[in-house]
């Protein structure tokens, strides 16, 4: 028994350090209210790397794409609120999610989910407690509400704007009780009630009255694993416009007999956690508050996330994934029908583009103003397996011609159109083996000198903010006279010659400052710089890079003594070069918040010495 | 947060008076001038032109009629502080641009 335990004691040393830190981590994290901890086996990955290698214990700030809140996202070292990132955007955004989906950022289209007191819940002849029971742990998050008079409609409903027009799922907790003499009614009301249903719940059996239900509309009902809470869901089709009265609703008291409206009834009832969501599946509870500046953990092309940062843009195409809209010409013998394929974009239809047999004759095409320099994105895929390896042409008026091939799978593709185009259409090939159809999950078209991710529009053009993810007044966390920065990102896109930053420190200005960047001066070239006093000390630049993935970047600084390292080589180094005093750090973009990486940052690490070669090389190995 | 719908006789009207309020500054980075959004400016979306009537257009995509433009061009603006813009402010019913997780025609106090 002691030999087992002493090699377990000894099995454990060697990952303790990662471990506990991973346990602070989630323990401070999951302390705080609506906050998010994912892929925790990534992080324990990225921890143990550094621990293997003797440099946890070193690193003055560790921020991964693994605990976030709306505007925060939190460091994992110094595990205080000193280093975590503050997170602007101002508008949602999408993401790829863990299971390879696009979806809106947050998922639930809530705004204060949670907060019943909120200006956005409306409320008429209602009480609400909060500090009730919850399925939370041990937080007290639940919601008591209660209607006491008789004559009066008593309702809570959460008023919210989508911003594409697929089924919507509406779930909330409510606590299991014994109360048989009133009846809580429920309620999802889509586009001014063109597809609505309002459902009573016998809060002791779980049965399910319908009083009201649009044609399509589907419920559900769960009880948790400790037989305390419902999960009642209920899901609506697709509207036809995006209205401006949809809301998600409770009536506390709606009924003395199951499924039947009585003015007169009175009671209460306990809720938690509502959502309302794209498509047709009630996922896991999202808090939310304002929404609009949640960072975007993203999983393209990869098990393990990161952050995604990006510039400002606006998607100028209208309904961009709802190919049946009139705004989308059919012209000859094309036809637009619902595909069977389930879409890119978590609980989206795709649709299926048919009678592409003549190349223009035949065409789905939608006018659009594009400025020169337009970058262009489709989601697209064969019908059938016997059209893949045809293709398909995606032109504009204004001279843009390109070809596609077709693939088994979903494919999305982008292209930088230099033509100025004031239409976007799809036909068949002129050359290759043409195809006559084609499934398309969805269409974006931006200005921009490369594509960025999908932005969904329904029947105005929609603009996304740029990514805002920085810290002020962290110099303690900042090596001064000499440190290390260091950086891993996943490439997905060669964008060419673009100033984008990706690791930067500097004490606000233009004029001091450390960073790693992408050249704004040459094609896909990563570059160390440093300047101090506004003078360039240091610019130590890559070889070009030609192929996507993971690059792991350091760059270390010194007076006198600079080095940069990339995957595990030394790049060069500078041996004439003083240090600018830094205060402020800045992930995927400049201190101005400007030039964005348009990529995804894996991991960004600060050390306050100027590691040793070997550790450089070893810090940066793939 | 404020949105603002913007109507300008043409561009280098409309960022003069951008520049003048401090919805935009001009910065000097690496030797390059170039326009940067003011404190508390999260966005400026150029929309440009707006069509009023639709033009048409034959099956070969040749202009029958030509679409009709309302006057001058367009800018949305996002930004935490109230600005007066005077008369260039809009306050149109049916906009033709949003901001991403708000509503269509979300304009003026949004949060």
């Amino acid at each position: 028994m002691i030999n087992i335990g002493i090699g377990i004691s000894w099995a454990k040393a060697i990952y303790s350090v990662a471990n506990n830190v991973i346990a602070n981590f989630k323990a401070r994290v999951l302390s705080y209210p609506n906050s998010i901890f994912e892929a925790g086996p990534c992080l324990d990955a990225t921890l143990e790397g550094l621990n293997a290698i003797g440099l946890l214990d070193n690193a003055s700030l560790i921020v991964t794409p693994n605990a976030y809140t709306e505007g925060i996202l939190y460091d994992v070292i110094p595990n205080t609120t000193l280093g975590d990132m503050t997170v602007v955007r101002a508008t949602t955004a999408t993401r790829v999610n863990s299971a390879g989906l696009i979806e809106v950022v947050p998922r639930n289209v809530l705004q204060y989910s949670n907060d019943l007191n909120n200006s956005v819940w409306g409320v008429s002849n209602v009480t609400k407690t909060n500090g009730q029971v919850s399925p939370t742990s041990s937080n007290n998050e639940g919601w008591l509400l209660n209607k006491t008079s008789t004559g009066v409609d008593g309702a809570v409903y959460n008023g919210f704007t989508i911003s594409s027009l697929n089924k919507y799922t509406y779930s909330w907790y409510i606590l299991k009780d014994t109360n048989e003499s009133r009846f809580p009614e429920f309620y999802l009301r889509l586009n001014n009630g063109e597809f609505e249903q309002y459902i009573q719940l016998n809060t002791k059996t779980g049965a399910l009255g319908v009083r009201i239900a649009s044609s399509g509309c589907t419920r559900s009902i769960t009880l948790s694993p400790d037989g305390l809470w419902w999960r009642l869901t209920l899901t609506n089709p697709a509207p036809t416009t995006n209205g401006v009265d949809n809301r998600h609703g409770v009536r506390p008291a709606a009924g003395t007999t199951l499924g039947v409206y009585n003015i007169n009834a009175t009671g209460s009832v306990i809720v938690y956690g509502a959502q309302t969501e794209e498509g047709s599946t009630a996922t896991e509870y999202f808090p939310t508050t304002t929404r609009l500046n949640i960072p975007r953990i993203d999983y393209t092309n990869g098990s393990c996330p990161s952050l995604l940062v990006e510039p400002q843009r606006t998607n100028l195409v209208l309904y961009s994934q709802q190919l049946n809209n009139a705004t989308w010409t059919k012209y000859g013998a094309t036809t637009v029908s619902v595909s069977s394929f389930n879409s890119k974009i978590q609980g989206a239809i795709a649709y299926n583009i048919t009678g592409l047999n003549v190349f223009y004759t035949d065409r789905l095409e939608q006018l659009v103003t594009s400025i020169s320099g337009s970058s262009f994105t489709i989601c697209l895929k064969a019908i059938d397996l016997a059209d893949v390896g045809k293709t398909i042409s995606i032109f504009g008026n204004g001279g843009f011609n390109q070809n596609y091939i077709l693939t088994q799978d979903w494919t999305v593709i982008s292209k930088l159109s230099s033509q100025t185009n004031t239409s976007f259409s799809i036909s068949r090939a002129l050359t290759g083996t043409p195809a006559d159809k084609l499934a398309i999950s969805f269409i974006q078209l931006e200005l921009g000198s490369y594509p960025t991710s999908y932005i969904p529009t329904v029947a105005s053009t929609v603009t996304r903010n740029a990514d805002v993810i920085s810290k002020t007044g962290i110099s303690s966390l900042i090596g001064q006279t000499e440190g290390t920065i260091y950086a891993e990102i996943k490439v997905n896109k060669l964008i060419g010659t673009a100033s984008r930053y990706i690791f930067h420190i500097s004490d606000g200005t233009v004029n001091n400052r450390i960073y790693i960047a992408f050249s704004g001066a040459s094609s896909n070239v990563i570059r160390g710089r440093i300047f101090n006093g506004g003078t360039l000390q240091c610019s130590i630049d890559s070889s070009t890079i030609t192929t996507t993935g993971t690059y792991k970047l350091a760059l270390a600084y010194k007076n006198n003594d600079i080095v940069f390292y990339i995957n595990g080589v030394q790049i060069g180094v500078d041996i004439i070069a003083t240090i600018p005093t830094c205060s402020r750090v800045d992930i995927g973009h400049n201190y101005a918040g400007a030039s964005q990486l348009g990529d995804g940052v894996a991991n960004a690490n600060i050390f306050k010495t100027r590691l040793l070669n070997t550790e450089l090389a070893q810090l940066t190995t793939l | 947060m404020e949105i603002y719908k913007l109507n300008y006789t043409n561009k280098e009207t409309a960022i003069a008076d951008l520049l003048a309020k401090g919805v935009y500054v001009e910065v000097t980075f690496e030797e390059v001038t170039s326009l940067a959004y003011g404190e508390g400016v999260q966005a400026v979306v150029d929309i440009g032109q707006i069509v009023e009537v639709s033009g048409t257009y034959d099956e070969q995509g040749n202009v029958i009629t030509a679409p009709i433009y309302y006057n001058g061009v367009f800018y949305d603006v996002m930004c935490i502080q109230d600005i007066d813009f005077g008369t260039n402010e809009v306050f149109p019913i049916d906009c033709v641009h949003s901001f991403m997780g708000y509503a269509q025609n979300a304009d003026g106090p949004v949060d």
